[in-house]
């Protein structure tokens, strides 16, 4: 108990010094920003550490998970390519981020099972990233000899130029399995579609919201919101990463209660029993 | 050594970058908020010179070496080609080299307007018929959410566009009865009993709507209906799923600049 | 009975061309003859606080337009710049253009030609409106708008010096505009100039959107950071619709030319198309429906 002490009592030390502000070190405006940061922070470290002391992380299944060497080793008996898509967007992206490491566990089970993978990309600074994650997921398995360097290739730049590329690529190649794991946007259904129309199975991950229907509708699993970013955690299994994730839906609870703690205030101050507005607390009007 | 420099850089510049935001230091602050973006930009621009080598590289490749579908490697390697010449070799307008990009009159100004926009435009507008034969393939009745789903879709395609507002609430009535009655089916071991039941609400429930005089109510209208789906349910989901993601974006974030997201690096 | 039960078996499992060949007959068909479909327009209570809003303005008022959209978007999102354009200058407003997207420059002076062609309005560049040039950089160039514009910008369009053109005369951040209208298909887009500009610096926001984006803008909307929001081509008709009504009403306003003819916006011809198409595709999941209960039936 006393090792976890310092998480309880970090946080508010950091806090008072902010509180106090000595020698104007902080900006002012950001209180809720900063406060939330520090917790969210320090709950998930929380978490981390116990996860490292050998506590048991209960994770539940997720389908699309669960799926992904399914759908390699469905390739790999076809004799068909796995076709990987991180999206469209550059590295600033976390869902780019979040795809090129989920790219990693995948060309691992491609790498073992020695089925091709293909990656084709539509920013070039993700084409070298891309690269350098498959070259070291194949290096770890102990197949560098199956791993070539046009694997992962450039394509281009523009949106709808690079889903016409890629729908050409599925309709000659014909992968038995497809992936869309990153940051898509107005080209994801039109890629999903044509994708379902060779019969490949069809795993998407993504963080905009707006494409996930599309990709529900389209796709045989969907990582769905965050089920995507803790998808590389799941995919590692271990403990650093299943304690983030832990303190990821504590900090989810966190938020629930003050969902609901803010929503009784509001309904009492609009019917006039409380005098403080408690929504103007989340403005943020930072001063430089 | 190569991988702890990565590492620490990776820490170095995520806690920076946050340290921008709360720390009141100028210089932080102008980097944070200027210079740091505009780095990564210039970067980004510099490795669009590695994509366009890895692009001629890799078609180029193919037509020497007669790959499969080399021919289409051709058509690629001449648009490439073609546009390097228009942007950078010749104008076509009296303008000069560099602003006669965006000046009618130059043969880029003219590739980008006949040839490119209309080609963008085309392809956005494939998403017609793809979202038709998804929704024709995807919305069946197969479970309680597809059933949802199914339902809000209908509701929402039809109360979007002007035909909607056509839609007498009379209408309405009876698809709400017929929907009711397709959920409870299987509740009737009888079908028959079903049917006359099925037939005796549809045409009992509109008498009754229309001698209380309800027939203004907002939920018989489709076009209303559907706007109370996009500002309730659809909202409520929408931020939750909103939420979910900036949670898993901050533990994503909080993963990799303390160095345990060690994938991208290689490790 | 046996016929009709394979008739529709058949229906729900049409081959998707022939989907594909139906639904480009509904959308040509009003296209190409837009007498022979005409259906009303009925407006929605989001276009609806668009049109209060920005009819709240005065002669004068600074409005900055930001121009977040392509080529393929156009359909969606031009007839929405046209009618808000036409708003704005029958109304005197001072128009800043800013393309966020290298298209959006394109569009832009697309709009701008036609508003100039049409002739409604007699207005001059430098003096009713002036468009910014295009920089990279997407949310950093919010930014930067909000905080100090002529740290990124320090000419228009045409190379012509902010010193030089008499609207930009106190024109330094997001504070000096009165209203900031965003036209947006993708990023950035409304939510970054919430996060970025207008939420933080309390300048009124509203939004037009391709209908994809809707759904991730609507939480602004129901919080009031974004006042009302145009949503796709459903939302671009019934503004225009508001907006020819707005201008055939106001015939005695100095700044409208009354000589000329008030044509009505292509997002109302285009409605039609989108209509026929809708119930075109509902129809086609009642059938899929259908089928998929017979054959569960049938394999029963």
């Amino acid at each position: 108990m006393n090792k976890y002490l310092k998480y309880l009592i970090l946080p508010f030390l950091i806090l008072f010094i902010y509180y106090l502000n000595p020698f104007d070190l902080f900006l002012i405006g950001n209180e809720t920003t900063f406060i939330c940061v520090i917790l969210i922070c320090f709950v998930v470290e929380y978490f981390i550490e116990k996860a490292k002391n050998g506590e048991e992380i209960y994770m539940r299944p997720i389908a699309a998970i669960k799926a992904m060497e399914e759908a390699v080793g469905r390739a790999t008996e076809m004799g068909k390519p796995v076709l990987y898509i991180p999206g469209i967007s550059s590295l600033d992206e976390i869902d780019t981020i979040s795809g090129l490491i989920i790219l990693g566990h995948v060309a691992e089970m491609t790498a073992e099972y020695e089925s091709n993978l293909h990656v084709p990309v539509c920013v070039p600074i993700v084409m070298e990233t891309a690269k350098e994650t498959c070259k070291e997921s194949y290096l770890k398995k102990g197949r560098p000899d199956l791993y070539r360097n046009d694997m992962v290739h450039y394509v281009t730049d523009d949106q709808f130029a690079y889903a016409a590329g890629v729908n050409g690529i599925m309709l000659r190649e014909k992968p038995a399995a497809i992936f869309f794991q990153g940051k898509f946007y107005a080209e994801s259904l039109i890629l999903a579609e044509t994708g379902n129309s060779i019969g490949a199975i069809q795993i998407a991950g993504t963080g905009s919201s707006s494409q996930i229907p599309f990709f529900v509708t389209a796709c045989d699993y969907t990582l769905i919101g965050e089920e995507f970013y803790a998808a590389s955690a799941y995919l590692s299994g271990s403990p650093e990463m299943l304690g983030s994730i832990k303190g990821q839906d504590y900090v989810k609870v966190g938020c629930i209660i003050l969902i609901i703690l803010v929503f009784i205030c509001s309904i009492l101050n609009s019917y006039g029993y409380v005098n403080f507005d408690i929504s103007s607390i989340f403005r943020v009007n930072v001063i430089k | 050594m190569k991988r702890q420099i990565a590492y620490f850089l990776v820490v170095f510049v995520g806690f920076l970058a946050l340290a921008g935001h709360f720390i009141h230091y100028a210089p932080l602050n102008d980097f944070i908020d200027n210079d740091a973006t505009q780095w990564f930009d210039i970067i980004a621009g510099f490795a669009a010179f590695l994509g366009v080598i890895n692009l001629l590289q890799l078609h180029l490749n193919k037509v020497a070496n007669k790959r499969q579908n080399w021919e289409y490697s051709i058509f690629t390697l001449f648009g490439f080609i073609l546009m390097i010449i228009f942007g950078f070799i010749y104008n076509g307008s009296g303008f000069d080299m560099g602003p006669h990009l965006k000046k009618e009159g130059s043969a880029f100004y003219w590739m980008f307007k006949n040839i490119y926009l209309p080609l963008g435009a085309s392809m956005f507008a494939l998403l017609a018929f793809f979202v038709a034969s998804a929704s024709y393939r995807a919305f069946k009745i197969r479970n309680f959410e597809a059933t949802l789903l199914l339902i809000s879709g209908i509701f929402l395609m039809i109360g979007r566009v002007p035909i909607g507002q056509l839609i007498p609430w009379w209408i309405t009535l009876e698809i709400y009865i017929c929907l009711f009655f397709a959920i409870v089916a299987n509740k009737f071991n009888d079908k028959k009993i079903m049917l006359y039941s099925l037939i005796t609400s549809m045409i009992t429930i509109p008498l009754i709507i229309l001698f209380l005089d309800l027939t203004n109510l907002s939920i018989l209208k489709i076009p209303e209906f559907q706007e109370w789906i996009m500002n309730v349910p659809a909202t409520a989901g929408s931020r939750a799923i909103m939420i979910g993601i900036a949670l898993g974006t901050i533990a994503q974030s909080y993963r990799i600049i303390t160095g345990r997201e060690r994938s991208i690096l290689g490790d | 009975m046996g016929k009709i039960k394979n008739l529709f078996i058949n229906l729900g499992q049409l081959d998707r061309r022939f989907i594909f060949f139906f639904i480009s007959i509904a959308v040509l068909i009003p296209l190409i003859k837009p007498e022979w479909v005409n259906i009303p327009i009925k407006t929605t209570s989001n276009s609806e606080i668009v049109f209060k809003e920005l009819n709240n303005l005065q002669e004068g008022n600074r409005v900055l337009l930001s121009f977040g959209y392509g080529a393929s978007t156009k359909p969606e999102i031009h007839p929405m710049s046209i009618a808000i354009l036409q708003h704005l200058f029958s109304k005197g407003v001072k128009v800043y253009v800013v393309p966020l997207w290298p298209e959006g420059l394109m569009m832009a002076s697309y709009a701008l030609d036609e508003i100039i062609s049409s002739n409604l309005f007699s207005i001059k560049e430098h003096i009713d409106y002036v468009s910014l040039p295009y920089k990279a950089g997407g949310s950093i160039i919010i930014r930067g708008i909000a905080t100090d514009i002529r740290s990124i910008y320090t000419q228009d369009i045409n190379n012509v010096l902010f010193n030089n053109i008499p609207m930009m005369e106190g024109v330094n951040k997001i504070t000096d505009f009165d209203f900031v209208f965003d036209l947006s298909a993708g990023f950035p887009g409304n939510a970054e100039w919430v996060q970025y500009a207008c939420d933080e610096y309390g300048i009124p926001l509203s939004s037009g959107c391709t209908s994809i984006m809707v759904t991730d803008a609507i939480p602004y909307v129901e919080s009031g950071q974004i006042r009302g929001i145009l949503a796709g081509m459903p939302g671009a008709a019934e503004y225009e619709q508001m907006v020819f009504k707005y201008l055939n009403k106001m015939t005695n306003s100095k700044f409208i030319n009354n000589n000329t003819s008030i044509i009505p916006g292509k997002a109302t011809s285009r409605m039609s198309a989108q209509s026929i198409a809708h119930l075109l595709m509902v129809l086609f999941i009642i059938f899929g429906n259908i089928s998929y209960f017979l054959l569960r039936r049938k394999n029963n």
